[in-house]
């Protein structure tokens, strides 16, 4: 086998102009890392902004990787991959057994790896092959079964890391592709109705509605009574059984639970990084206070402001102006990627566009959502953006894929 | 390999996405213009509360002078050792390390801090008024005592030539007890306020504006440098000129050292105080660093108890200092003439009860029984003249209301009625024989000093009612501006000439005589006037009164002495009286 056979590289048909704005955000990120790590009365500390360069070239590399590697390799290697991205994920547990050390890591020569990005990859082509192969029979409902488990091993794995953020991001693409793949919406609402009835299960009226909401569609859509009844009787199985099952277990446990599932319940923790972030941000007004003159990001009321909140110091030194620049690129690019879909020569590459693009509007709309406190704090950094090699090779690779998938 | 399969996904699933993609996008930029558009004010604000931090700087509260622009109270230096509760906690060390430079308690530094603290981060004042040697050693080793500083703060002084703390006041910390009464003027605990006298009756006056210095901190807390980041300059308080006559009030101050009561000389013209002692005083210094539980039992349990302002909160029988009342409404109300006679034998009898006089005086005209303080008289005069029309006139002299005086806490006595004495005693339960008390001053009349010398004023300008007071002018600091503040003064015309005019022959002969019970309070070329007075009480001997005052052009001065326990109104306060209007009058002419 040749380098042919795997790569072909095909720069003429890539879309510049998403690289032209990809580039202006990474340049807006430099600008922003270093302000966030300029703090009053100590001098400028260059090196964040030197390491963020490094990933840039890191992800440009990545970028181009994913973007010339051919589509019949990706279909060939599909399982082989995934294969290899469980055992990666598997590796941090089995070594924290022996050292105390994080789930989520694997150190290699003083770099950092962290295999449940790469797992992103892995994911969207082995679920882009398996939507594009067999789009015709998507009318019949074990149709998802398959690709649901591919989903449900790593998000599993990475779910008791524990990383909330990233296994959300799995499901979010899975979720995108299974209903771009014409999986029947009915099908897509059973799938779901049982977090729901869970959810709806701690108050009765709530149930009540609720249950006779599942129980008009789930009636409508099926002809044969006996398999409605059965999906309606689980399904109220699961509401009564939910706050049995809550109430079983400890106080701290369901604390624990409410918290990851909500951080600002802890005032002295996330409560006060949201509320500090919505200062910087609302502070910024219109025109913002100037570049390294934002008062919240450089007394240090801002946590981890160089990779979760960095959109805050972008806000508090370049106010709305500023803001509605980048949301304004990144629309335009996400937009701009999914319309590539339609115009894609084969399934297997509207799949590919469709996951990435998915997984690149996730990040950006939990980050953004989390530091003006509409969404809980997950930790999770912005595309392009924040501070973080490893993050910025994921970002660049998704990049790679979707354009992968719009040429040829 | 295996084959691409042609694009064959919907096109209405991928305009689905794309529109919830754009609706993401909306609601962020509608989050966003929400937070930095309408409500930018809010998080300004709060990004400034944020990122300073602020320490007050207590303004300096206005010098008041005496009415010769002698400085009676002022402001000396003061450096006080404030601690952050927050900071100090993380740097447990430098308690100990302020205690040995100090030489104060860790317990003691500790248990101030938590009388004064507000809050975690504002600063509390745990040592007043250092001395210069610990302001040097805390400065020096500033950057090892994390948490502590040194903060500037102006403290009262009161000049020594008097002490006289129940005119002047004093001023003290706000007790915590007090706080909820002042929290909404814009004070903290800590503040340093006006108690009692001048102080706090002018305490808006003398109060002046709180100053701020901000400093740049970080989340922690900690000050990035010393520099103010900005600072807001305190306003001082307002300058007072007193009506008093610091020489005047020492003097003063001095005849009454070995007494308890009250000594009083004003201007009856315009209600000017030149001088006001209640004897026995305090020195009001005593307050200024914060008395000990020892010095406060001792200032609270003393038998002779000083902090009672007996000018304008002792309220004692009148004596025959109050017959002048009787005398007016005789006249007025035609019962008597000048010249009607009464036969004093020593003793007068009513109802069976014998009500005496001091002496036997025999037969006596008006003028007479004023000048010998003559009680059958008066007696005879009563029962004539019927205590509604007496009660009448007691009340024309101002008894039983507040003079208005500047000074907290006044006290209105009693000037008793027909409606008063029902309510007391229940209707036809008391006798005509309580009107033989009252007419002379005793049984139910109480008056304060205060109230004494403003009557002493109506008699001296035959009805013009002052105002007391002891605020002469304030002098506004932010404008440099001096006013005047105006007192009410009222005129009682429906008592004629010739009655003030017997009234006035009485007190002169009562003084001018040589046979008069005031003789000894006369001062020859000041053409004296006035009237003594025994108050009988039942804790002891009698109270001595004696009001006067000064018919000599360009000397319109009123004095009262009065004197607890003082025997007779001739023994002590007429000679105290007499001094006092004689050496004003060479102080003034000096």
């Amino acid at each position: 086998m040749r380098f042919k056979d795997f790569f072909s590289p095909k720069f003429s048909e890539m879309d510049i102009l998403s690289l032209i704005l990809i580039f202006l955000l990474t340049c807006g990120g430099l600008i922003a890392i270093y302000s966030a790590t300029f703090f009053v009365g100590s001098t400028a500390n260059m090196q964040y902004f030197w390491k963020q360069i490094l990933g840039i070239i890191g992800g440009l590399a990545m970028l181009i990787m994913l973007f010339s590697v051919r589509k019949s390799f990706l279909l060939s290697y599909a399982e082989i991959l995934y294969i290899i991205g469980i055992g990666l994920i598997i590796i941090p547990f089995i070594l924290s057994m022996v050292s105390s050390g994080t789930n989520r890591w694997i150190t290699l020569g003083g770099f950092q790896i962290q295999p449940s990005e790469y797992m992103k990859f892995i994911l969207i082509i082995m679920l882009a092959k398996y939507f594009s192969e067999t789009q015709r029979s998507s009318r019949n409902p074990g149709y998802v079964l398959y690709p649901l488990g591919i989903l449900l091993i790593p998000a599993a794995l990475v779910f008791i890391q524990p990383d909330l953020g990233t296994t959300f991001i799995y499901v979010v693409v899975f979720a995108a592709m299974l209903f771009i793949s014409g999986y029947k919406l009915y099908y897509i609402f059973l799938l779901i109705a049982p977090f729901i009835t869970m959810l709806a299960a701690f108050n009765s009226w709530v149930f009540l509605v609720w249950g006779i909401i599942i129980a008009i569609i789930i009636f409508l859509n099926n002809k044969n009574v006996l398999f409605s009844a059965l999906i309606f009787l689980m399904n109220i199985l699961v509401g009564v059984m939910t706050p049995f099952f809550w109430n079983a277990i400890k106080p701290y446990q369901q604390q624990r639970i409410l918290t990851m599932l909500n951080p600002q319940l802890d005032p002295m923790g996330a409560g006060y990084q949201v509320i500090q972030s919505q200062i910087a941000i609302g502070s910024g007004g219109l025109h913002g206070k100037g570049f390294l003159q934002g008062t919240q990001a450089h007394l240090h009321f801002l946590p981890e402001q160089h990779t979760d909140f960095i959109f805050s110091v972008i806000s508090e030194e370049f106010g709305f102006i500023g803001i509605s620049l980048i949301l304004f690129i990144y629309c335009f690019l996400i937009l701009r990627w999914f319309r590539m879909a339609l115009t894609a020569k084969s399934t297997f590459s509207a799949m590919l566009i469709i996951g990435g693009t998915t997984a690149l509007l996730a990040h950006i709309f939990i980050n953004v959502g989390m530091t003006v406190g509409l969404l809980p704090v997950t930790g999770k950094p912005l595309p392009f953006i924040s501070y973080g090699g490893s993050f910025l090779m994921t970002c660049f690779g998704l990049v790679g894929l979707v354009l992968n998938g719009n040429a040829e | 390999m295996p084959k691409e399969v042609k694009n064959r996904i919907g096109q209405y699933r991928i305009t689905t996405i794309f529109v919830l993609a754009l609706l993401m996008f909306i609601i962020l930029i509608i989050r966003f213009y929400t937070l930095q558009i309408t409500n930018y004010a809010i998080y300004r604000s709060a990004a400034v509360g944020n990122m300073l931090n602020r320490i007050d700087i207590s303004a300096p509260r206005g010098i008041v002078y005496d009415r010769n622009g002698q400085e009676i109270i002022y402001n000396v230096p003061c450096y006080n050792v404030i601690v952050y509760p927050d900071l100090i906690k993380r740097h447990p060390d430098t308690w100990q390390k302020l205690a040995d430079i100090t030489g104060a308690s860790v317990e003691a530094l500790q248990y101030t801090m938590k009388r004064n603290q507000y809050g975690a981060y504002r600063p509390a004042v745990v040592l007043r008024n250092i001395d210069f040697k610990i302001n040097t050693i805390i400065n020096e080793n500033i950057q090892d005592l994390p948490g502590a500083e040194i903060v500037f703060s102006p403290i009262r002084e009161y000049t020594n030539d008097i002490k006289s703390g129940n005119l002047l006041g004093y001023t003290a910390q706000i007790r915590r007890k007090d706080m909820y009464k002042y929290r909404e003027s814009g004070y903290k605990l800590g503040d340093i306020i006006g108690y009692d006298g001048v102080e706090k009756q002018y305490e808006h006056l003398l109060r002046g504006k709180r100053g701020y210095r901000y400093k740049l901190v970080n989340a922690s807390g900690k000050p990035l440098n010393d520099q103010a980041y900005e600072q807001i300059n305190p306003e001082p308080g307002n300058a007072l000129y007193l009506t008093i006559d610091c020489e005047l009030q020492a003097y003063a101050e001095s005849l009454l050292v070995n007494y308890n009561g009250a000594a009083i000389v004003m201007n009856y013209e315009n209600g000017e105080i030149l001088a006001s002692v209640s004897s026995p005083t305090y020195d009001p210094d005593m307050f200024t660093d914060g008395l000990t539980q020892a010095e406060w039992d001792s200032i609270v349990q003393d038998k002779h108890i000083p902090l009672f302002n007996r000018m304008i909160r002792g309220q004692y029988p009148a004596g025959s200092i109050y017959k002048m009342v009787a005398a007016i409404a005789a006249l007025e109300k035609k019962v008597i003439t000048p010249s009607t006679e009464f036969e004093c034998t020593g003793v007068y009898n009513l109802g069976g009860r014998d009500y005496k006089c001091s002496h036997i005086h025999g037969m006596e005209n008006l003028n007479e029984a004023i000048a010998h303080s003559c009680n059958i008289y008066f007696y005879n005069l009563i029962l004539k003249l019927g205590i509604d029309d007496w009660s009448y006139y007691a009340k024309h002299m101002t008894f039983g209301e507040l003079t208005g005086i500047d000074l907290p806490g006044e006290l209105a006595g009693i000037c008793p009625d027909r409606e008063f004495m029902d309510k007391q005693y229940g209707k036809r339960k008391w006798w005509k024989g309580m009107w033989l008390n009252m007419v002379i001053g005793q049984g139910d009349v109480l008056v304060t000093p205060m109230q004494v010398i403003r009557y002493t004023g109506i008699l001296a300008t035959r009805g013009k009612i002052v105002t007391p007071h002891v605020l002469k002018s304030i002098h506004y600091t932010h404008d440099n501006t001096t006013q005047k503040p105006e007192y009410q003064v009222k005129q009682i015309n429906e008592i004629s000439a010739s009655t003030w005019r017997e009234i006035g022959a009485g007190m002169q002969n009562a003084v001018q005589s040589g046979w008069g019970t005031g003789r000894t309070a006369n001062v020859p070329g000041l053409h004296m006037y006035g009237k003594t007075g025994t108050a009988q009480n039942p804790h002891g001997e009698s109270h001595g009164w004696f009001l006067g005052y000064s018919k000599k052009t360009d000397f319109p001065y009123a004095v009262v002495v009065f004197i607890e326990h003082g025997i007779a109104g001739s023994d002590i306060a007429a000679p105290v009286a007499g001094q006092l209007l004689k050496a004003y009058y060479y102080m003034r002419d000096k």
